[in-house]
């Protein structure tokens, strides 16, 4: 990925994939007369699955019911068909790729709420278009293959950004990016949770769980956009934090301009919180055990890119790395739960450590475990 | 040359499979544990079939209720033996039985039901049956542990029936030209995509057939677009003055649906409330209609070859341009 192609090969392969699976969720919904939607068992009734004793059910919708169906299928399936041609002629005539990768990228977007090739499809023309526009670039240094590294917990990336004078630039776009698509998946899901639970009759629940049919707001925007500003405090505090820990600790040299920027490319596995909305579930999974497992994933998933992101850009050995990640963890918690999650935010997901001595209890084994690594021991 | 071969095989399944249907909806069927469909396919034929959701029917208070003192398990509906089986069972002591059926799904006169009781036939002074417009209620007494029922009719809705428009009594005039134009148009294009695959063989075997591939790619692209066009455009008006849409009898006790109610290619009707349907289930669709896989395969496959044709012209001004 981080090799230069004489041609958009990757991309062009990416969007060409993203474009078969649009073609086929279109194919299927036409078929399907609305959208296609994959849940762990059959139900006939909105009440088997809103209340508190309900069992574990689970549905995925590729598709919005009222797009995915009727006319607008042929319209999907042209869309599918043009970032088809786009992406074969990416590999054909690379010179137009700025006009070619747009029009994959619009048309993957607008292809979502039609189903976006089972989401994938979607995903896949998205990153394709972004990786053709940028290219000569190799993928894997264009924005979103930086973005994928990061994902995929690449120490190479953290090495490049160490190496990169327009480090930081890239980082504070992955914040705005990463924190967008996270506002808007939390934004989505708590909006439609709201109106599930408390419907005052069972047709929201039936229209939104059974039939697929999106529940849309204006205001589901605000936590996409409050999360942004909010973002960027975190990000600074928690690169303030590491930075200020890494040299009064360990006396490490790398910059704070680096480690801002490692810190942020970590915080990218928060944007698999977009997808949250797309499943949903039977009540007592809904509120509580669903969002909560996506967090706790995402979020053990930023941990892990942060633990990699400071050792390789501090040089330091993984179990000083382990144990300065404890040590900032403690203080970030503390400024997370005393201050950031203090503000009410409507639409946004909020999960609080209570009571409070357990709180502070489990802040103090974080600030243990970085003690019993020897954080504090200088060699 | 693969884009050429997709279009090749779906332009050819397209033959295969229905190009508009009708039917009742997921959430539909869901409530009545029913599933009805009717294919139209392009080569003049119309299928429908009726089906159960296995026997889940007895727990739906609204199509298939037995009143009872036993445990009900095992309920089949056989429309090839024109019957219904179920077994009772309970604790000792007296059991009785009333089982309403829905008279459009299986049907006799009044003396004409057989009853099978742990496969001993009933005399008619063992059991009672009475009916009305709708249903028929048999009712029977018996003494527990368990006892494997078969009620017997004379009528049963037959699960799936086939028919060609010809043998209609209907004036089919109308939707058989526009099929057979969308037949003849679809045949057409498959036989031009196979040639552009000959040719396009051709040219990498060095023989000078380039020029012609985007000319017969631009028919193809024609004839697979205006076929599921043409048909979308005339279909509604060809069937809306039909007698009924479909071979197979529509349940009396559902949202009725006539012919003239086609006024669109696609289209649904709602569920009434007036049907003892769920008032939650108010604003979702009880029949869907629309173009079926034959339909959006053909229309795929002319985006399929037209975006071919672009492609071969580029491929061949480029290789003029290197020259």
């Amino acid at each position: 990925m981080t090799t230069e192609e004489e041609k958009p090969l990757t991309a062009s392969l990416l969007s060409l994939f993203g474009g078969i699976l649009m073609l086929i969720n279109g194919l299927l919904a036409g078929i399907n007369k609305g959208p296609i939607i994959l849940s762990t068992s059959p139900v006939s009734s909105p009440q088997e699955i809103t209340s508190s004793t309900s069992p574990s059910w689970a549905r995925v919708s590729f598709g919005f019911r009222g797009w995915a169906e009727g006319l607008w299928i042929p319209m999907t399936l042209m869309f599918a068909s043009i970032v088809l041609y786009c992406s074969i002629m990416l590999y054909i005539r690379p010179t137009q790729r700025k006009t070619l990768c747009l029009l994959i990228l619009l048309l993957s977007i607008l292809g979502i709420p039609f189903g976006g090739g089972f989401i994938i499809g979607s995903i896949l023309g998205v990153i394709g278009g972004a990786i053709g526009f940028e290219w000569p670039n190799p993928p894997g240094k264009t924005f979103f293959g930086k973005l994928l590294r990061a994902l995929r917990l690449d120490p190479t990336l953290y090495r490049d950004i160490r190496q990169d004078p327009h480090a930081l630039k890239y980082a504070a776009y992955a914040i705005i990016f990463v924190n967008i698509l996270s506002g808007l998946g939390g934004g989505l899901y708590s909006f439609s949770v709201d109106k599930i639970v408390n419907a005052q009759s069972l047709d929201i629940p039936f229209k939104t769980l059974l039939l697929g049919e999106p529940l849309l707001d204006i205001s589901i925007l605000a936590p996409a956009i409050i999360n942004i500003g909010m973002a960027v405090l975190k990000w600074i505090t928690l690169s303030l934090l590491v930075y200020i820990v890494g040299i009064l600790v360990i006396g490490q040299k790398a910059t704070f301009e680096k480690i801002a920027a490692a810190v942020a490319f970590a915080y990218v596995p928060i944007s698999l919180q977009l997808f949250m909305p797309f499943v949903l579930t039977s009540n007592p999974l809904l509120t509580f055990t669903w969002p909560f497992a996506v967090f706790v994933l995402t979020n053990a998933w930023v941990t892990l890119s942060l633990i990699l992101a400071i050792r390789q850009v501090s040089e330091i050995p993984l179990w000083k790395s382990v144990g300065i990640t404890s040590l900032t963890g403690a203080f970030y918690l503390l400024a997370n739960q005393e201050f950031f999650m203090k503000l009410d935010i409507p639409y946004s997901i909020r999960f609080f450590l209570q009571p409070e001595p357990v709180f502070l209890t489990a802040v103090a084994c974080l600030v243990i475990v970085a003690t019993a690594l020897g954080t504090f021991t200088r060699h | 040359m693969v884009l050429t071969m997709v279009t090749i095989i779906l332009s050819a399944t397209a033959l295969l499979v229905p190009w508009w249907s009708v039917n009742i909806s997921s959430e539909a069927s869901s409530l009545l544990k029913f599933t009805m469909k009717t294919d139209y396919y392009i080569q003049q034929t119309v299928t429908a079939a009726i089906t159960m959701n296995g026997d889940t029917v007895v727990n739906s208070s609204r199509y298939a209720p037995i009143v009872t003192n036993s445990t009900v398990s095992n309920f089949i509906f056989d429309p090839d033996r024109k019957s219904i089986n179920l077994t009772v069972s309970g604790v000792a002591g007296t059991g009785f039985c009333n089982i309403t059926i829905p008279r459009w799904l299986l049907d006799a006169n009044l003396t004409e039901w057989t009853v099978i009781f742990d496969q001993r036939e009933l005399t008619a002074q063992e059991y009672t049956v009475t009916q009305n417009t709708g249903y028929a209620f048999i009712y029977l007494n018996y003494t527990h542990p368990e006892h494997e029922i078969e009620i017997v009719g004379v009528r049963a809705e037959t699960e799936t029936q086939s028919i060609s428009l010809g043998n209609l009594t209907e004036n089919t005039e109308v939707l058989s030209l526009w099929l057979n134009v969308t037949y003849v148009a679809s045949l057409g294009g498959l036989g031009l995509s196979c040639l552009m695959l000959v040719l396009v063989v051709l040219s990498s075997f060095g023989r000078d057939a380039s020029r012609f591939l985007p000319f017969v790619g631009y028919i193809a692209t024609v004839l697979l677009f205006i076929a599921p066009v043409l048909l979308a455009m005339n279909f509604p008006s060809a069937v809306s003055h039909f007698s009924t849409l479909s071979p197979v009898s529509v349940p009396p006790t559902w949202t009725p649906i006539s012919p003239s109610q086609i006024t669109g290619f696609w289209g649904n009707i709602k569920m009434q409330t007036s049907l003892n349907l769920p008032n939650w289930a108010n604003g979702g669709n009880f029949w869907v209609w629309g173009p079926d896989a034959g339909w959006y395969l053909t229309f795929t496959a002319s985006l399929l070859i037209g975006a071919s044709s672009l492609l071969t012209r580029t491929i061949i001004k480029k290789k003029v341009e290197m020259k």
